[in-house]
């Protein structure tokens, strides 16, 4: 497990390495702060899903606010 | 791609929508709460949704060449462009993992049984990012280049199937009332018709602006006359039991048999699902990627789309546990999520480009 996560981080890094230096080069700053920020957004969910920690999903709350609107127009018996 | 700008035709647009419209309601099924009477919900829908359709086709025909965030942002000021870029960059982000989990869930189910879920994620999302970062034109082509193969396919499979077909299956017609048919019609329209609003970021690269409204209302026609087509031949040959099936186009596929010779054709529904199933994902992602460009403000959208599609990829797995969420969200909570997203914003947005214009005309007046 913990072989799969320090190899997924090591991909991450270098695909991140390898387009922020693209970016460097052109002094786009905005736009690799930006690609960071995803970038390491991947890398802790990816690791924490590796890790086999459940990543809080935005399912439950959608559901809890609009399935009861379905259930006030739609009644079921 | 330097200084060219991207263009797509008006043939392109309409097979992108339409390949997007069909690519999974026809093998998921729609409006299953409907029943028998789902060719009621279908038509209902194709009527909300063309109203959808115009109304976002007519609010960007307006503003030729300007995606959905930047008319905001030129009708309410800067921070309401953002507000609506980050709305739409939530839900083409949601949409795409919702189609992505979908893509994978079918294929691991019907196909690929025993490999590893990356195994069958990876590729796919490989190939979507290598589309999405050679850009709309690529896709546009793809689509012109595929759409002929799934209308065909649909016709086809349906004429084989032509002695299973049994007409009683289709009566009682309205035999529960109206309530599940309208039930049925809301999910429809949302779920395939009014997703193509995420085409607000398509749209602005058609070379003949003009044209939009004609060729997206065009497409929802296409797209619905399809589906029909489909949905009805799926009940005609399981009947009462179509709703109750997870996959009921490719478990029909399984009962053409001509002359004991021509079966086994349910393969054919795998080619279907990938060849457009990738259409799907790759303009979920592209409208994502475009809207992060608009929010940030920067200088071009390819360099968002390898993280974002990681980032799509990790979401479809942890959105639900099980398919059965899955379905429960889609048919219950997705339809009264998606309608601000997919009716909301527009008409707001359409309503005040109005307003400013008839202001505008006024003030020239006087």
């Amino acid at each position: 497990m913990i072989a799969q996560i320090v190899l997924f981080l090591l991909f991450i890094a270098l695909l991140s390495i390898f387009q922020v230096r693209s970016l460097l080069s052109q002094q786009k700053k905005k736009e690799i702060a930006v690609y960071l920020t995803l970038m390491s957004g991947a890398g802790l969910i990816g690791a924490l899903m590796l890790a086999g920690i459940e990543v809080p999903s935005p399912a439950p709350p959608i559901r809890a606010m609009f399935e009861p609107i379905s259930k006030m127009i739609f009644p079921k018996p | 791609m330097g200084s060219h700008r991207e263009q797509i035709s008006t043939a392109g647009l309409w097979s992108l929508m339409l390949i997007f419209n069909v690519a999974s309601a026809i093998t998921v099924p729609i409006g299953a709460v409907a029943g028998q009477d789902v060719w009621i919900s279908i038509l209902l829908a194709l009527a909300a949704g063309s109203l959808i359709v115009w109304t976002y086709s007519r609010l960007l025909e307006s503003h030729p060449g300007k995606a959905i965030s930047e008319i905001a942002e030129g009708l309410l000021g800067n921070w309401a462009g953002r507000v609506v870029g980050l709305f739409y960059l939530w839900y083409s982000f949601h949409l795409g993992s919702l189609v992505l989990r979908d893509f994978v869930e079918f294929l691991s189910a019907v196909a690929l049984p025993r490999t590893p879920i990356p195994a069958i994620l990876f590729p796919i999302l490989a190939v979507v990012v290598w589309g999405v970062y050679l850009g709309v034109e690529v896709l546009s082509r793809y689509a012109q280049t595929i759409y002929l193969f799934v209308i065909f396919e649909v016709l086809v499979s349906s004429l084989l199937l032509f002695n299973q077909f049994d007409y009683r299956n289709l009566l009682p017609v309205l035999d529960k009332g109206w309530s599940p048919v309208l039930e049925g019609a809301i999910q429809i329209t949302t779920f395939p018709f009014g997703e193509t609003v995420i085409f607000a970021f398509i749209i602005p690269f058609l070379n003949q602006t003009d044209q939009v409204k004609k060729i997206s209302l065009r497409a929802l026609l296409t797209g619905g006359a399809l589906l029909l087509l489909v949905h009805v031949r799926n009940i005609l040959v399981f009947g009462g039991l179509t709703s109750k099936l997870t996959y009921p186009t490719f478990s029909v596929y399984q009962y053409i048999s001509l002359f004991d010779f021509l079966d086994r054709v349910e393969p054919l529904a795998i080619v279907t699902w990938i060849l457009a199933g990738y259409i799907e994902i790759s303009v979920c992602l592209f409208a994502c990627a475009m809207s992060l460009a608009h929010v940030t403000k920067s200088s071009g959208y390819r360099i968002y789309v390898i993280p974002l599609a990681l980032l799509m990829a990790q979401l479809s797995r942890f959105i639900y546990n099980n398919h059965a969420e899955l379905i429960e969200t889609a048919a219950n909570a997705w339809p009264w999520y998606s309608l601000p997203f997919q009716i909301g914003i527009p008409l707001m947005l359409l309503l005040v480009s109005v307003f400013h214009k008839r202001k505008r005309t006024r003030t020239k007046g006087e």
